[in-house]
């Protein structure tokens, strides 16, 4: 027996009854994102940024 | 890897206070993020559960999957070999390095690698692997193993980033600007990554349906050295498995996100088939995961998929560190994989861990791994593997505690002993338990007694 016989060998003999796989829909998670540098506020934030708002580059 | 137990390597860390203060503090900082990153997806727990099912899915279905996936890659002209152990593992990564005359190789974060000690293992063949990984770079020119799996530098400060890379790379003395540093670091890897005759990376997924492999990381290391060698070799275990591409959009909403708090990896890199005039292989390694699978109390831990997560939240892997663990992989879901690997080497892991739940709390593929620690803790015990003195003690409590009269009496005898002759209890030496601890005044009742007097009031 090589190694590829002996693996699934041992995978068949050791995996448990046949579970059913989930349909997966994503789509009705779609958010609507009204204001995008909200979002983009949001997402730096997240990873540790921070946003600062000016009124003139001056 | 270090030898000792958990709460020997354990003291060896925390000896430098402040050190573990900072590694706890920026732990939990990742674990914050990881909890905002979270908290933006509406949809969060409804992918958990997809996660979890689908890897239920697939470990009920692991052999129908493995030949689908070595099937479609097969066809797209890679190469796929099995490898039943780490020998098996190392021994097929040499003799494709030997077959190309190859002395210089680069590598991406593989914790597989790692688990099979692959580095030391070509060393010895005097084939040069360079981790490219920055943080396990740092590790590897230190002589350490990574400390975590996906931070695997994380016990580090810059100042001794600074101290090795000025003792190895000739970096200016000093000098701990962490952009003069990773500027250092990318001149060297870049002449390594040139040299490369051979670059292996891990594998984050292996989709069945299109024999493809998915690869994340944040630095592009993994693409540098599948691009520029001439040979790619992949190395995965079998539970890395998914059935289908459209499953990867659940399983990277979920990765970057408990790993460090990231939408996602800078590179989610597919690989598919070798370019024209190059060779592409992948290693499926079982190393004792067939028999994980067989256990029907620990199977769910081959959900896993290396975030970490169990890590950045974990009060005693927080506080502990990496290395106490003296395992590749450490934290909570190392201490339910790695007494599958060895039980009695890894006797002391189940037992490192407070059964906050907090790990299964974050975990994105829903695995009970503070159950999973408890049931491991009983198996070793079953076993013989658990230390004399922790059996010994168990028996006294259970004796104790199963005897109202005798517990009465322990109980009164325990708070007379710290009233009058407390020094005892507060001896380091005659009482390890309190090194890390403070006891408090004792009471002169017990809450029975205190309840008896006063229940008439």
């Amino acid at each position: 027996m090589n190694a590829r016989e002996k693996i699934l060998a041992a995978v068949a003999a050791n995996q448990p009854e046949s579970k059913l796989l989930p349909l997966i829909d994503l789509r009705g998670f779609r958010s609507e994102v009204e204001d995008l540098s909200d979002q983009f506020g949001t997402a730096l934030e997240t990873c540790g940024g921070r946003l600062q708002h000016i009124s003139s580059i001056a | 890897m270090k030898k000792g137990n958990h709460a020997e390597l354990a003291k060896e860390f925390i000896s430098d206070e402040a050190r573990t203060d900072w590694h706890d503090e920026t732990l939990w900082w990742i674990r914050q993020k990881r909890d905002k990153a979270a908290h933006n997806l509406p949809e969060w727990e409804q992918l958990r559960q997809w996660a979890s099912e689908i890897k239920d899915h697939t470990l009920s279905n692991l052999q129908h999957y493995l030949l689908e996936f070595e099937q479609n890659a097969m066809a797209n002209g890679v190469y796929v070999h099995w490898a039943v152990d780490g020998d098996d593992h190392n021994r097929i990564i040499k003799s494709i390095a030997d077959k190309h005359g190859v002395k210089n190789i680069v590598k991406s974060k593989s914790m597989l690698t790692e688990e099979c000690h692959l580095n030391e293992f070509l060393e010895a063949a005097n084939i040069e692997v360079i981790d490219t990984d920055l943080g396990e770079r740092i590790v590897q020119l230190r002589h350490e193993p990574p400390s975590h799996i996906v931070l695997p530098a994380i016990h580090l400060k810059k100042q001794d980033v600074s101290e090795t890379f000025h003792s190895h790379l000739g970096t200016e003395r000093g000098n701990n600007d962490p952009v003069y540093l990773a500027a250092s670091a990318r001149t060297h890897l870049r002449r390594k990554f040139l040299e490369a005759g051979l670059a292996i990376t891990g594998v984050n997924f292996a989709i069945a349906e299109t024999g493809g492999i998915v690869v994340c990381t944040n630095e592009g290391n993994a693409d540098m050295g599948a691009h520029a060698a001439p040979v790619h070799i992949a190395c995965m275990g079998i539970e890395k498995i998914i059935p289908k591409a459209a499953h990867l959009a659940v399983f990277t909403r979920l990765l970057a996100r408990s790993a460090t708090g990231q939408a996602i990896t800078a590179y989610t890199s597919h690989f598919h088939k070798p370019r024209p005039g190059r060779e592409m292989h992948i290693v499926i390694v079982d190393n004792g995961r067939s028999r994980q699978l067989g256990r029907k109390d620990f199977r769910n831990s081959l959900k896993c998929i290396r975030c970490a997560a169990c890590f950045n939240t974990c009060p005693v892997y927080r506080r502990s560190g990496g290395h106490s663990y003296h395992t590749a992989v450490a934290g909570p879901i190392g201490s339910i994989l790695n007494p599958n690997l060895d039980m009695k080497a890894n006797a002391d892991l189940p037992f490192a861990s407070t059964l906050c739940g907090s790990c299964s709390n974050v975990c994105p593929v829903k695995i009970n791994i503070h159950e999973q620690l408890w049931k491991w803790r009983q198996v070793i015990v079953a076993g013989g593997y658990a230390a004399k003195q922790k059996k010994a003690g168990m028996k006294l409590m259970e004796f104790i505690l199963s005897r109202p009269r005798i517990y009465r009496f322990a109980g009164a005898a325990a708070r007379w002993t710290l009233r009058n002759v407390g020094f005892l209890a507060k001896s380091k030496k005659m009482n390890p338990w309190y090194k890390q601890r403070e006891l408090p005044e004792a009471p002169r009742n017990s809450f029975r007694e205190w309840y008896l007097k006063n229940r008439k009031k």
